[in-house]
């Protein structure tokens, strides 16, 4: 077997440096305030763990039409609005577009027995009427983040009505792309037996499957690597600190609505069939769906590859369809210095685009 | 701040402890500050990864500097590292329900590693199980024998998953040979990416391919099966001693939505007969009960 010869000296400096960072994020870790502040904003609904939140513009509105935000039910919507240097939506409320977002809560064990109707139909029909009541408007420009993306499609296919635009990001379209390794490392799962398990799907019982998609990268060289954030200026140990935190907010996910949705969405890949799905008592066919849409999405995305989410173009037969490709993987989409300067004003300008520009 | 510098007295590993002394006085300086739980933590995790890291690459430079480091002495490292963060993983991502762990526990009369502990006490379920056979209600002996089979399919489980960690290892090992004969390696952290890609490469291979998917499902099935059958147990319990068991609990919570699905759907008809008294009125009105 060949023999390793490493440099001496140059080992020497990189432990040195590693040790350095180390002291250096102790430094900071014992200086730094991390607690979360979002911009400002008003609770303008709740029910039951669902709150509704609005954002003014900080500029004179350009865009008319609100812009609802629907996110996820994994995870928590704070990484939209993680610092104000890292804050979709305040860029997005720099841009003069009038904000909500839906916060889901955490799903008590009461809740496991809520469905994907009773998230469509009663808490996000509800948020919606809630927002053109609160805006004064006929109709709202919706956007869905990653799951949230799946559920405004749904949502759209239903009230088309009540949504002029849909806007996706990071979501996943196409459940059998062989990239979309989240549904083939889930296949043989058991969900019906986990809800009896543990009432609801516990989050950090997510967070581990996540995880095991890249288990050295996302474990190991992370670790190692960490220094290197928390060691060095505080807005970025700030930033890593808080995205640590956001990372093990993880929310139980309602245990019904979980098997209908890996069931219709990654088993069955629901919103790829022509012939299109049930739920909540219709016939939903994303074919049908006339709304203008922008579906943004990452290029070195793994938990939602591109070619999973740039599937949609596919799935729809909408008229007015554009696509905006992001060099960042799925939270740097939302949250990446890069995105940040690329994402809120496409957003902006693709709305203003479609919605009349109030200013001029 | 205490609690963090008492885990790190607590750690045992005397060359890990060494390279921790000057993180150590530096945590007792600071004592006085009030560091969140949350970074302390982080913070044990990063120094104690960072010493196991500092502690490898120091022998690597020590026999590197002495006639260079032999490339299968250093696979044998990786593979000894490899298969206890393996075992890790295993046993923190698919843990015994909390109960049966201290059970378990309990009945080990010193610390075991986990098979041996395990086995151990399958092994005194089974021969508790064969003595109260004669004696105790049928019901009983069958909720023991049903507690036993899920406890052996978890096992099971358990050992067929690890098989399939442990091919990942041995192809991460060997890819990582074949890129060690290929390249003249100086660098600590060059040798240690190249670590992190050669396994990853092999995982991505691995976990691509149907038998480890089922491995994974199964495991995960075994857990869940028997968390839940632990769970029987106890709402049986709970029931004897006229307490609300879970599955009382969730049929109300069921009931609960049911009605609230009711609530909604009324509603509903109620905004459209108003729609069609007052045609001009939109469905921006909120529903009633959302106008408080």
């Amino acid at each position: 077997m060949p023999k390793i010869r490493l440099d001496p000296d140059h080992a020497r400096r990189q432990l040195a440096a590693r040790q350095k960072n180390l002291h250096a994020s102790l430094a900071n870790l014992s200086q730094l305030d991390s607690r979360h502040r979002g911009a400002e904003r008003e609770e303008v609904f709740a029910t039951d763990t669902v709150r509704l939140y609005h954002y003014r513009p900080t500029r004179a509105a350009r865009t008319a039409t609100p812009l609802l935000i629907c996110y996820a039910l994994v995870n928590r919507p704070w990484v939209l609005d993680l610092s104000p240097e890292r804050s979709l939506i305040q860029r997005l409320l720099d841009e003069g577009i009038p904000v909500y977002l839906i916060d889901w809560g955490y799903p008590t064990r009461s809740d496991r027995f809520l469905e994907l109707e009773d998230y469509l139909e009663d808490y996000l029909d509800r948020c919606v009427d809630r927002v053109l009541h609160h805006s004064q408007r006929e109709r709202l420009n919706l956007a869905g983040v990653c799951q949230g993306g799946v559920l405004s499609l749904c949502y759209s296919a239903l009230h088309p009505d009540k949504v002029s635009n849909l806007i996706t990001l990071v979501t996943p379209v196409d459940s059998a792309h062989p990239g979309f390794r989240l549904g083939r490392l889930t296949a043989h799962i058991d969900l019906a037996l986990a809800a009896s398990a543990y009432g609801n799907l516990p989050g950090p019982l997510l967070n581990e499957i996540y995880r095991a998609l890249e288990p050295m990268r996302l474990g190991l060289q992370k670790r190692l690597q960490a220094g290197n954030e928390l060691g060095g200026e505080p807005e970025r140990a700030l930033n890593y600190l808080l995205m640590e935190r956001w990372l093990n907010d993880c929310p139980d996910l309602a245990s019904a609505a979980l098997q209908e949705f890996v069931q219709l969405f990654m088993r069955d890949n629901a919103l790829m069939r022509p012939e299109g799905f049930e739920l909540a008592g219709k016939t939903l066919r994303m074919r049908a769906l006339q709304t203008p849409l922008l579906n943004i999405f990452g290029l070195k995305d793994d938990l939602v590859p591109a070619e999973t989410a740039r599937a949609l173009r596919q799935a729809t037969d909408s008229p007015d369809y554009t696509e905006l490709a992001i060099a960042a993987g799925h939270i740097g989409t939302l949250t990446g210095r890069n995105a940040l300067n690329q994402v809120p004003s496409a957003i902006a300008q693709w709305l203003r685009q479609r919605d009349g520009d109030k200013n001029g | 701040m205490r609690q963090w510098i008492e885990q790190l007295e607590q750690h045992d590993d005397s060359a890990e402890q060494a390279d921790l002394e000057p993180l150590q006085r530096l945590l007792e300086a600071n004592v006085a500050r009030q560091i969140p739980q949350e970074h302390t933590e982080l913070l044990l995790k990063l120094t104690r990864q960072s010493a196991r890291f500092n502690q490898f690459a120091t022998e690597l430079l020590a026999h590197s500097q002495r006639d260079g480091v032999d490339s299968a002495v250093l696979l044998e490292q990786f593979k000894q590292h490899l298969d206890q963060l393996t075992r890790d993983w295993v046993l923190y991502s698919w843990q015994l329900p909390e109960q049966l762990g201290i059970l378990m526990g309990l009945f080990s009369a010193q610390p075991l590693p986990w098979q041996e502990g395990f086995e151990q006490f399958a092994q005194l379920l089974s021969t508790l199980l064969s003595n109260l056979r004669p004696v105790a209600r049928p019901d009983l002996i069958a909720q023991m024998k049903e507690s036993l089979a899920l406890l052996e399919r978890f096992e099971q489980a358990r050992k067929h998953y690890m098989a399939q960690l442990s091919r990942i290892n041995a192809q991460a090992l060997e890819q990582m040979a074949r890129q060690l004969e290929g390249a003249a390696v100086t660098d600590i952290d060059q040798l240690h990416q190249l670590w992190i890609e050669s396994y990853e490469s092999a995982y991505q291979q691995q976990i691509s391919s149907q038998e480890y998917c089922a491995a994974l499902g199964e495991i995960s099935n075994a857990a869940m099966a028997l968390r839940q059958g632990w769970q029987r147990q106890r709402d049986r319990f709970c029931g004897a001693l006229g307490l609300v068991t879970d599955t009382r609990h969730d049929e109300l919570a069921q009931r609960h939505h049911q009605l609230r699905r009711r609530v909604r759907a009324l509603e509903r008809e109620l905004a459209e007969l108003r729609r069609a008294v007052h045609p001009k009125a939109s469905h921006k009105e909120p529903n009633a009960q959302d106008q408080a």
